[in-house]
């Protein structure tokens, strides 16, 4: 398996712990040249796979982020508008023909190529993500299908666009909806779920090198306490990260005696109304010492 | 591992059908049809997918080949968490042995999470906040001695369980549960292609851009409203060993559906739907011991459930509420009383769920007993008669929080 710990070694060096679970579904993705799904809640690192595959494997980067209502020229390509008016008007001083003109407007060099088709037409490997398709309507994801099985592109006006190198592509999902089964098929699929204490740890230690250790267990302690409680919003690796950056910031210590510090920076950690009007300094200490405060 | 698989960016090879021996063939087609028989959708490119992952040498490490495996077969989130247990009952199955020597992350990581220590009557514990964030399969195995103890703990009626430890676990697990029948109760496994029925408003107004010429047809969803759950929990002395578990319960259930309401009944009906909404522990705590006098004392089951019918049925019952009694049934007036009640009541309701922790004890216990004589006359009007004694109990328990009706009565 030392391709997978080789791939481990340069995600971990670009910045990104991965376990040997997801080391395996990234080298069987290259491997057999399938697309990876990854689901998981936000704010667990899905979206820093992909920019940490493409950092440790010098892959060009193209990221399509998805949303409501985008559509196909937004992702795939749309013609320079204002530039072939341009050549029409100009064109009408030296009276070009028109079947030239057509032939002139319509190439390459009026193309504004959007992440799909740069993905396709680049000339150097390249990492395409494919960010929150949960977010995108049906009516693309059923045409993403039709890219991502051939990795070819028909333009009227130009003809088919074969890919140069097959882009690795990732998409990242937060479960915000229901994906079809035909995309779901189509994909090696891997859940990224919340860390286990010793990987935060050294995610909080690779992201942070000048925090303390011990300072770093008891962050990542208080967080996974935290996540066991009813909140409306379950705090995630970036939240960590943050919160650990502003006890840096506020020169804290040891997180036992800085009550003040901690109740003034759970803004980093807790998002809604609701989760911050429960947190008072008894559920805090309670999260902070479960021992002691129940004995 | 070098040079069995293309490198990245070549086009992959054909799955070289060859190099795969019989013997791997067979077991490989085994293991699909035991995974379609879990509910998981495989079709030809899967396999074939699968084929080409046993030509590498990823087959000679069994942990990189079940996550390779899993990442091929399944598709959503239920079908990811199951495949492990699916993998390593076909292993022990076929090939005699399990899979402990090499925990993964995740196990490791509950164990070190799986720390108890003591608390009050309401007080969260480090292991129920520990547990909160995994799945209560996975508590039950990790924690604890191994993964027979946990399975054993798992079976144990609540009443024999001794050890505060072994109670912690149980406290942490019961208290998981409540949010693991929110992720199953409201989950969708499959894309629904549903359309609905036209709606022409929508349609005329949408295609008015068109010239009035109907391209692009839009559909009127069925709206679905969600089902609500009312509790009525027993708290008198005969389920002084059940009704701290069951209040547990309740409070994650209060907590994970929205639209829920509780009821505490002895002698008296008190309404405790506010207090279970509480998410802060201490002032639980001391809500509930305000509310207390008289709990553990005598019950009038059948008086509470009139109470209930006559001042609350009406605001808070409607035909999507699912009703859950948590009682042994041992009620002190004539079971006639009880059967109008729940009669009463079974007319408001979606779904009437009776769930007596006494069910589950075998033998010992069983219609003809005198205690049960009223739940002789009632459970034939129950949606759902189901015994809730121990964990495996509790945990399966989901049936009662389906919409459906059509559940059988035990």
């Amino acid at each position: 398996m030392q391709e997978i710990d080789r791939l481990q070694q340069n995600l971990a060096t670009a910045g990104y712990i991965a376990d040997h679970e997801l080391g395996t579904v990234l080298h069987l993705s290259q491997a057999l040249q399938r697309p990876v799904l990854l689901e998981g809640d936000a704010g667990v690192g899905k979206t820093g796979v992909a920019l940490a595959l493409a950092n440790a494997q010098n892959l060009k980067l193209i990221r399509l982020q998805c949303y409501e209502g985008l559509d196909v020229s937004t992702a795939l390509y749309e013609w320079n508008y204002q530039k072939q008016l341009m050549s029409v008007r100009l064109s009408e001083r030296d009276e070009i023909a028109t079947t030239a003109l057509e032939q002139q407007i319509f190439s390459e060099a009026y193309l504004l190529p959007r992440p799909l088709l740069q993905a396709i037409t680049t000339d150097q490997p390249a990492l395409l993500l494919i960010d929150e398709i949960d977010r995108a309507d049906d009516e693309f994801e059923a045409f993403l299908l039709e890219v991502l099985a051939d990795f070819q592109i028909s333009i009227p006006e130009l003809g088919t666009i074969v890919a140069k190198h097959t882009p690795q592509v990732i998409l990242t999902s937060n479960a915000s909806r229901e994906l079809s089964d035909a995309l779901r098929r189509r994909c090696l699929y891997h859940f990224v779920d919340y860390p286990d204490h010793s990987k935060e740890q050294r995610i909080l230690q690779k992201q942070l090198p000048d925090l303390d250790q011990k300072l770093a267990s008891s962050i990542v302690d208080f967080v996974q306490r935290l996540r066991g409680e009813h909140l409306r919003k379950t705090p995630g690796v970036a939240e960590t990260l943050d919160w650990a950056a502003a006890m840096m910031q506020m020169n804290v210590s040891e997180l036992e005696n800085s009550m003040q510090a901690i109740e003034s920076s759970l803004g980093c950690l807790l998002k809604t109304r609701s989760d911050l009007e429960q947190a008072d300094k008894a559920w805090v200490s309670a999260l902070l010492q479960p021992e002691s405060s129940t004995s | 591992m070098s040079a069995a698989l293309p490198p990245a960016n070549k086009p992959a090879k054909e799955p070289a059908k060859d190099l795969v021996s019989d013997r791997v063939k067979d077991n490989l087609s085994t293991f699909i049809t035991e995974l379609r028989a879990g509910g998981y959708a495989i079709n030809a490119s899967n396999i074939q997918t699968a084929n080409e992952i046993l030509c590498t040498q990823l087959i000679e490490d069994r942990q990189t080949l079940k996550f390779a495996l899993r990442s091929v077969f399944s598709q959503t989130r239920p079908e990811w968490d199951g495949f492990d247990d699916l993998f390593e009952k076909h292993w022990l199955f076929y090939h005699g042995e399990t899979d402990d020597q090499s925990p993964t992350s995740d196990n490791a990581g509950a164990q070190n999470r799986g720390l108890t220590s003591g608390l009050g009557y309401f007080s969260e514990t480090q292991a129920q906040r520990a547990a909160s964030t995994s799945d209560i399969d996975t508590e039950v195995e990790t924690a604890g001695g191994g993964a027979s103890d946990a399975r054993v703990l798992a079976q144990r009626d609540f009443r024999f369980v001794f050890n505060p430890q072994d109670m912690q676990q149980i406290e942490a697990s019961v208290d998981a549960l409540a949010k693991k029948l929110q992720k199953r109760t409201r989950r969708r496994t499959r894309h629904s292609n549903k359309k609905g029925q036209l709606d022409l408003r929508r349609t005329t107004r949408h295609n008015l851009k068109y010239g009035g010429w109907s391209f692009d047809l839009r559909f009127r969803k069925a709206k679905q409203s969600p089902a609500r759950f009312l509790l009525l929990l027993d708290v008198s002395q005969s389920m002084e060993v059940y009704s701290y578990l069951f209040l547990r319960f309740a409070r994650g259930l209060a907590q994970a559906f929205h639209d829920t309401d509780a009821y505490a009944f002895h002698t008296d009906l008190i309404p405790i739907g506010a207090e279970m909404k509480e998410k802060n522990s201490a002032r639980l705590e001391q809500k509930l011991k305000n509310l207390s006098s008289g709990w553990l004392g005598g019950t009038r089951i059948a008086k509470s459930l009139g109470d209930f019918n006559q001042h609350y049925a009406k605001q808070k019952v409607n035909r999507h509420t699912i009703v859950l009694i948590f009682s042994d049934g041992y009620d002190s007036t004539e079971p006639v009383h009880l059967l109008n009640e729940v009669m009463q009541l079974k007319q408001r309701c979606r779904k009437l769920v009776w769930i007596n922790p006494l069910l589950g004890r075998g033998g010992d216990n069983d219609l003809s007993l005198p205690i049960e004589q009223g739940m002789k006359l009632v459970v034939p009007q129950l949606d759902l008669y189901a015994s809730a004694h121990n964990l495996q109990s509790l945990s399966e328990l989901a049936p009662a929080f389906s919409y459906r009706r059509n559940e059988k009565t035990r």
